[in-house]
């Protein structure tokens, strides 16, 4: 179980790795459509790189955010002691 | 031997219950799912047997229909249970790979399939607003909320909020607020699953109906949260199955690779090229347009890879973050966490959701990029008078026309039904027929899946919260299951009514639902969550504020801004509820020490689940005064 002490810096860990999480996917989110028709002009396996980017980028780096919150987060929680198994 | 075997049995049962981590998980499952998918794909073989050896096409179509909802009914029945942890958490035994599969499957839904495949056809790259919006709302939901709403356990959302601040109001007025998108939700699936049904068997609508209604309370009403989850566990694999077998049959003829989700940038490029040399306009609509197609019969709008010919930019953005913030807090989809056996499993389980909704999405992008194609080289450019069988089919089911008498036709006189494109692509390709009846299987599935799992949601709201609502300790056992029971049926036949009766695209009520979702349980969630001194009345006024702004965007914004982004119309009320909480909260003095307590529990993982530990607690106090 997570020390008394430990509760504050848990938190603020927890707080920097929802940062480092979701300020980079929301900026993808609402940057790459805006570019959508310059990056039309470049293909990727076939397709129009501004199409492939909001469908299937999209997908990839959401799957790439949350794998690697899910990995951080527990990487975060074992250093402080407040993982389940603890 | 045996006293060795039963010894360790043992210590693996104690340690399952101490640590929440390591609940039982059954072995079995993958067996058990692994006969539903074989039993699915003998149904269809077998569907191909007779269909090749003359068998009349109505029967077959019968028969695929039914055949994978006995299944679905038979895994409902085999999940009854009369214990309340099972009725309302499954057990919290389900794995996150299955509770991400169901809670990815229940949010895109019918709709999400059926009208995103619709979408991408009409509307190509601005259609991707609202499915990519969805995917974001499961990354969202990963990290704002899944791990706390888990570590709280609660069976609703309405319980979560009133606990963690500690007031009945709250639990009250979330329970209302929630059962207005709830509601709306459930009648829009609903309607597109009697479109669908009716479309593949030809049933009259109060049989469709009927039959709907049935089936989602065979899936929920004897097991709960525990028949929901299983059985929209067999529906995500009959789902995916049926668009990936499909997409991957199309994707040999237009590509000569199965893997139609990866192969179809070439066949979109050579649209673009058609599209080019018909001097298709590539104008862009002012930035705040919506103009997405309704349902009934419309033209493609556009260049298919090109963005912004239907939807402005400011329109695409807003509609996106109102998707992910309405998915992200949804609460008939954050409940489902409370199935798995710990936070860690709950965080994992959106990964999941992000891969199973985002696979049937693109898979949908490509069926809908072959359509477009076929549309292009068979019908544009020929005149009204040399139309393809298939698309003479559709005509005479009122689901395709030709608007214009001009020898050569151009891609604006060809108007298809928005919700008819993902089924017609079979026959377009003239493929046989069992495939269109395996995609009406799985959009079938999909909206199932949705609306069981909504209605549930809505049915243990109104039996936890506002039936239950005064008190926190629930009525015993028996009584308690009685109620969700009776719940989730009422909920359930109210909707049904308003199917019948209420008129309105189904797309849109989705909409309007996870915009009324994005004004009212976003902010409350995140401040809940993530603002320690947020307090009940700071709490209280807000969400009834956001829900008031959205209400008002909805019921006088729609027709004063017809053409509007209509989906960010409902989600004005985020950021006034936002306003509102915060600026109460720092007036409105200081919550009880128990609260912050409360606070400062959720927020680590490990422990034993709240919710169970406040129950175990009343239990044990209970006992103590009936001595």
């Amino acid at each position: 179980m997570i020390e008394r002490s430990e509760r504050k810096p848990y938190w603020r860990h927890t707080k920097w790795q929802l940062v480092a999480s979701l300020v980079p996917f929301l900026t993808a989110l609402i940057v790459m459509p805006i570019y959508g028709v310059e990056l039309n002009s470049n293909k990727f396996l076939g397709f129009p790189l501004g199409f492939f980017m909001v469908g299937h980028g999209m997908l990839l780096i959401a799957l790439f955010t949350v794998s690697s919150f899910v990995n951080r987060q527990d990487a975060v929680d074992r250093w402080h002691g407040a993982n389940e198994d603890a | 031997m045996v006293g060795w075997v039963s010894l360790a049995c043992r210590a693996r049962l104690v340690m399952a219950v101490s640590n929440p981590g390591t609940r039982l998980v059954n072995r079995r499952l993958g067996a058990y799912f692994g006969i539903f998918a074989s039993l699915f794909v003998a149904v269809f073989a077998l569907a191909l047997i007779f269909s090749q050896l003359g068998f009349e096409a109505d029967v077959i179509s019968k028969a695929t229909l039914l055949a994978p909802v006995a299944l679905y009914l038979a895994l409902g029945a085999a999940c009854a249970t009369a214990k309340p942890e099972d009725f309302l958490f499954a057990g919290r035994r389900v794995p996150a790979v299955y509770t991400g599969a169901a809670m990815g499957l229940s949010a895109l839904g019918g709709i999400g399939l059926v009208s995103g495949t619709g979408l991408l056809y009409l509307h190509g790259f601005d259609a991707w607003a609202i499915l990519s919006g969805m995917t974001a709302g499961f990354v969202v939901m990963a990290v704002l909320f899944a791990p706390y709403v888990r570590k709280f356990g609660a069976p609703t959302m309405p319980s979560f909020f009133g606990r963690r601040l500690d007031s009945r109001f709250v639990r009250l007025a979330t329970a209302a607020v929630f059962a207005v998108p709830l509601i709306l939700l459930l009648i829009a699936e609903l309607r597109l699953g009697i479109w669908v049904a009716r479309e593949m068997t030809g049933f009259n609508e109060r049989w469709v109906l009927a039959g709907l209604v049935g089936t989602i309370a065979g899936c929920t009403v004897l097991g709960g949260m525990r028949g929901r989850t299983w059985s929209a566990t067999a529906q995500v694999i009959a789902c995916l199955g049926g668009v990936v077998v499909a997409a991957g049959v199309a994707g040999i003829i237009m590509t000569n690779l199965p893997i139609a989700q990866m192969s179809y940038g070439p066949v979109l490029r050579g649209i673009g090229n058609q599209e080019a040399a018909l001097a298709i306009s590539e104008a862009q609509v002012a930035p705040l347009a919506f103009n997405l197609a309704g349902a009934g019969l419309a033209a493609p709008v556009g260049r298919m890879a090109e963005p912004f010919a239907s939807m402005g930019v400011a329109s695409f953005i807003l509609t996106m973050l109102t998707m992910m913030a309405g998915i992200a807090a949804a609460p008939w989809l954050l409940v489902s966490c409370g199935a798995t056996p710990g936070v860690h499993a709950a965080r994992k389980s959106l990964s999941w959701a992000v891969l199973f909704a985002g696979l049937i999405m693109i898979t949908a992008s490509a069926m809908a990029v072959f359509f477009r194609d076929t549309v292009m080289t068979a019908i544009v450019g020929q005149s009204a008078g040399a139309l393809p069988d298939w698309f003479n089919a559709l005509a005479a089911k009122e689901l395709a026309r030709v608007t214009s008498n001009v020898p050569s036709l151009p891609i604006s006189a060809i108007a298809v039904h928005r919700d008819a494109v993902l089924f017609a692509l079979p026959a377009a390709l003239d493929l046989p027929e069992i495939l269109t009846n395996l995609l009406y299987a799985a959009a079938l599935a999909a909206v199932l899946a949705a609306t069981a799992n909504t209605a549930l949601a809505l049915g243990l709201i109104v039996s936890e919260d506002v039936i239950g609502g005064l008190r926190w300790a629930p009525p015993s056992g028996v009584l308690r299951l009685s109620i969700g029971r009776l719940a989730t049926l009422l909920a359930l036949f109210l909707a049904a009514a308003a199917a019948q009766t209420l008129a309105t695209d189904p797309l849109q009520l989705f909409l309007w639902a996870i915009g009324i979702s994005a004004s009212t349980a976003f902010p409350l969630a995140v401040m809940c969550i993530w603002e320690k001194r947020l307090t009940a009345s700071a709490a209280g006024i807000g969400l009834l504020a956001g829900f008031g702004t959205a209400i008002a965007g909805i019921v006088i914004g729609t027709p004063l801004l017809d053409g509007m982004a209509q989906p960010a119309l409902a989600a004005l009320g985020l950021p006034v509820a936002f306003v509102v909480m915060i600026v109460l909260a720092q007036i409105s003095g200081t919550p009880s020490r128990a609260a912050i307590e409360f606070v400062r529990d959720m927020r680590i993982p490990g422990g034993e689940t709240i919710y169970d530990r406040e129950m175990r607690l009343l239990r044990l106090k209970a006992k103590a005064e009936s001595n």
